[in-house]
């Protein structure tokens, strides 16, 4: 399967920064960088799955040699490892980062020595679905690469850059805007776009849609569910609409065919994290996924860390290979995933056939709206020293807040709390705080930050 | 697509980067990254189909356009204003009647083809000449905006025949010579930081590019058609062993089937041949899958028009006219080339870029015979080894009355009997029966450039 045969149909047109040249287009200096890395990343993905490992490692080892030098937490775990002459099974035998490590250990994880053609060095957190927030680095360079991947995303779905894109998501201002956004209109030129937030009740998003009449809508998988099963019972159809993208939630089964039932049109997933990036991304051919191995490392190991085989469920370890803020080398991401057979698509990308990852409930609020419920890193971390939590809706007016700490939460913390996710939650519900030792996971393999009993 | 090469080369290592420790995939400097961006694009554009290029090109010409009318001397014509106003549907209709500027033309109107302003971003503006093989030299203006897609097109080359980065690149060409150096030089250079390349004057005799090549035993080879003719004779008379050659590469003369030939028979290798001007760039490329030429079109509008300027269809020869959509210190539009091309078929690759199957020289290449028939000797398929084993190098040139001469090296004077077979052989192969004489020579002028046409004739045409 070679490249143009799928992008023969679309045709992308670039923004021009030159007076007089519209096409072959001359972009700014970003657009350059971006389109650069597409240049590479559309060969790459053709490579065998030994040359992608080949090419990987040769990545890995500046990385290591970095984080040997300047990272504490690896000083010692890489002291007397020959870089140069690293193989797979010395990798391998490097200890796995944990979630709770990640969260305990951030400043042994960050390296004081950036070099500075990496850019600007910026915190981030997790906006916490697991219930266990993390905070990490991130430099010019990641950010790079996730752009880059973005757009990746956006070609291998041959998507029509002229038309209106809605994204219904957290972290987003409501509003119309001309473009599609950071990073698509930084190549290309796009239709408009339109932006509403995710906690917004989902009666009032499908309004919204029809308002708005996208050609293509983002939004969380769960989201998605919810927004596709009220537009079947309302009878509400978005005629323009050409493909939903969801993102952040593993899929329920009946997504794509409750999807198409309501709009008649196919899901395209992504699967990325906050710390990491993109991880994997649906095959444009396939309902499966292609791991980012220009991004990451993946790895995907048993209970007894060997690594699984196609058809085999793992936990899914991750290495970033361009992070020089805060290496993560191993990182157990808290996810599981099931390994698929090479791809008949042509890309040597290794396959992930299905994740077992977070999925999330709606919440229910007592006059019966709905909402994706979503509470940030930052508001639990800066009332007090929270290591995990989880909400349970045990009824419509009452919230169960289990929490892990060394200590109980004092009355200030709680009403602090409270408020805060009475302007999260869009209601103050009675909240029933719990202190536990430790807060076991779902079916779904994943800790959910929130779970409802309705 | 898996195989090394290309942006691959060295295993994916071989790229510049501007970013310590981050070396797959890479980010490169800044100019580097602009010469990959544009062959993102190319990489898309190549496979569109024809309407679509064309909707492109139109958008790109009526900027080119735009700017003639307002800053070029020489579009100050109402012609050009009417076809600015043309609608899309009947653009390239009305393109096709805008008058064709031939090189006689371009060299009269001198400095009114040159713009007097230039949009900002466009870079410096230089100045040169053709190296005029024949005739007078046409003086042209570029920016450094043309030399950039020049190069971004030069690259488009070398990736698509997958050529790889680390490995070594000798040059026999009309440049300064350089020793081995670390880089194959601009624009690979810009990219990728790994191969080495070294540079040998075109001029040097045979002997010393021989022993030259032999010790540096290239992977990829690049020089003129006649030079590698040479060198292939050579090779076959007494073997020049170039065990890691991969490729042969031409560019500056009219490549025949012989010249092809003759290098596999050497080497064992294939050659691929670029077709360029330097007041027009890199017109054609060779297929990396059928061997012909494809059109560079996000470059240039080509046209190949027959004698009464129609497009010529797949497999009739025409004049090659062509429009450079990006050079706005000096716009060409319509611009006569003097070369005559092939039209090919659709590609068998599936790039929808249009091609040439052949190209077949320059009007000057033309053998004319008396009752007006035309064709292009293909002088270098003839056995010139068992027919004249003394001779050295030739040239045959058509004079104003039509008769031919047959210039020559050679350390003697030809015997009555050696001239006797060349006239029977030459004479076969043209199909005609001019007058032959021949005359010895100390040596065969090359042009500036380095060239030497085994035909030439002196029978001018109008704007040549």
């Amino acid at each position: 399967m070679h490249a143009h045969a799928e992008q023969a149909g679309s045709e992308p047109m670039v923004r021009s920064t030159v007076p007089g040249i519209s096409w072959p287009a001359i972009g700014s200096d970003a657009s350059a960088h971006l389109q650069s890395l597409l240049f590479q990343l559309e060969h790459a993905q053709w490579l065998t799955a030994e040359q992608l490992r080949e090419r990987q490692l040769a990545q890995l080892k500046c990385l290591l040699r970095h984080a040997g030098a300047t990272v504490p937490r690896y000083a010692d775990a890489l002291r007397g490892i020959d870089v140069g002459g690293l193989g797979w099974e010395s990798f391998q035998a490097l200890p796995l980062l944990t979630r709770r490590e990640l969260q305990k250990c951030f400043a042994a994880l960050c390296s004081p020595a950036v070099p500075t053609s990496h850019g600007a060095v910026s915190e981030g957190q997790t906006s916490g679905s697991t219930g266990m927030p993390v905070r990490f680095l991130q430099t010019a360079v990641t950010q790079l690469f996730w752009n880059a991947l973005t757009l990746r995303e956006h070609l291998w779905q041959e998507r029509d850059f002229s038309g209106k894109l809605a994204a219904i998501r957290i972290k987003v201002e409501d509003g119309r805007w001309p473009d599609w956004g950071l990073p698509a209109a930084v190549l290309f030129r796009t239709g408009p776009g339109a932006t509403l937030n995710v906690r917004t009740d989902v009666d009032k998003q499908l309004d919204w849609l029809v308002r708005e009449d996208p050609d293509y809508l983002i939004t969380h998988a769960s989201n998605l569910q919810a927004l596709a099963e009220l537009s079947i019972q309302r009878g509400i159809r978005l005629p323009r609409l050409r493909q939903a993208r969801s993102y952040s939630e593993a899929l329920r089964p009946d997504l794509r065919e409750t999807v198409r039932t309501a709009w008649g049109v196919e899901v395209a997933d992504g699967y990325s994290c906050e710390e990491a990036g993109y991880i994997a991304l649906q095959c444009p051919r396939h309902d499966h996924y292609h791991v980012q191995a220009e991004n990451l490392l993946v790895e995907i190991l048993d209970e007894a860390g060997r690594s699984c085989g196609p058809g085999e469920t793992g936990r899914v370890v991750l290495t970033t290979l361009h992070n020089f803020a805060m290496p993560l080398l191993r990182y157990e991401l808290g996810d599981y995933a099931e390994v698929g057979a090479p791809c008949d698509c042509g890309r040597g990308l290794p396959v992930i056939s299905r994740i077992h990852g977070r999925r999330r409930n709606m919440i229910v609020l007592p006059d019966g709206r709905r909402h994706w419920p979503s509470f940030p890193a930052e508001m639990w971390c800066e009332v007090a020293p929270i290591e995990q939590f989880r909400l349970v809706q045990k009824n419509p007016t009452e919230i169960e807040a289990q929490y892990v700490m060394v200590r109980e939460l004092g009355l200030e913390e709680k009403a602090r709390l409270e408020f805060a996710l009475a302007d999260r939650l869009g209601h103050r519900f009675r909240i029933v705080w719990n202190r536990c030792e430790r807060l076991e996971r779902g079916l779904g393999y994943k800790l959910e930050d929130f779970v409802s009993e309705l | 697509m898996n195989a090394v090469g290309g942006i691959d080369s060295a295993a994916g290592s071989g790229l510049r980067t501007a970013v310590e420790g981050i070396v797959w995939p890479a980010i490169l400097p800044d100019a580097g990254a602009h010469l990959l961006a544009v062959n993102f694009q190319l990489e898309h554009s190549q496979w569109w189909p024809h309407e679509v290029m064309q909707r492109h090109q139109l958008a790109q010409l009526r900027l080119l356009l735009k700017h003639a009318l307002e800053a070029v001397p020489h579009y100050q014509h109402p012609a050009y204003r009417e076809w600015l106003q043309r609608a899309d549907e009947e653009a390239w209709a009305a393109f096709a009647g805008l008058p064709p500027l031939n090189r006689r033309q371009a060299q009269e109107a001198g400095e009114s083809l040159f713009a007097t302003k230039i949009p900002p971003h466009h870079g410096a503006v230089s100045e040169d000449e053709t190296s005029g093989s024949t005739g007078v030299p046409l003086r042209y203006r570029s920016t450094a905006l043309a030399g950039f897609f020049w190069n971004a097109i030069a690259l488009r080359e070398h990736f698509w025949h997958r050529r790889d980065f680390s490995l070594r690149h000798a040059f026999i060409r009309s440049r300064p010579e350089a020793a081995l150096g670390p880089t194959w030089g601009a624009p690979s250079n810009l990219v990728f930081a790994c191969g080495e390349a070294a540079n040998l004057q075109i001029s040097r005799p045979v002997p010393d590019k021989r022993a030259w090549l032999e010790v540096l035993d290239p992977h990829y080879l690049m020089t003129t058609p006649s030079t590698l003719r040479a060198l292939a004779e050579s090779a076959l008379a007494d073997p020049l062993p170039l065990t890691r050659l991969r490729e042969v590469r031409t560019v500056g003369e009219t490549v025949t089937e012989a010249v092809r030939e003759i290098v596999h028979r050497a080497w064992g290798v294939g050659l691929v041949d670029i077709y360029s001007l330097s007041e027009c760039g890199l017109i054609a490329l060779q297929c990396p899958v059928s061997g012909y030429f494809h059109v560079q079109s996000e470059w240039a509008v080509v046209e190949v028009l027959d004698a009464f300027g129609a497009p010529a269809r797949p497999g009739g020869i025409g004049r090659i006219v062509v429009t450079p959509l990006h050079n706005f210190a000096m716009p060409l539009v319509r611009y006569e080339t003097g070369d005559f091309a092939e039209v090919g078929e659709a590609c068998s690759c599936g790039r929808g870029l249009a091609t040439l199957k052949r190209i077949l020289g320059r009007h000057r290449n033309r053998l004319v015979a008396p009752n007006g028939d035309i064709f292009w000797p293909n002088l270098s398929s003839l056995p010139w080894g068992e027919l004249v084993p003394a001779l050295h190098r030739f040239q045959l040139l058509q004079r104003k009355d039509y008769s031919l001469v047959l210039r020559y090296e050679c350390e003697r004077t030809l015997t009555r009997e050696e001239e006797r077979h060349l006239d029977e052989a030459l004479l076969a192969h043209l199909r005609c029966t001019l007058p032959l004489d021949f005359e010895r020579v100390a040596t065969l002028p090359p042009s500036e450039a380095g060239k030497l046409e085994d035909f030439i004739t002196e029978i001018q045409e109008a704007g040549e």
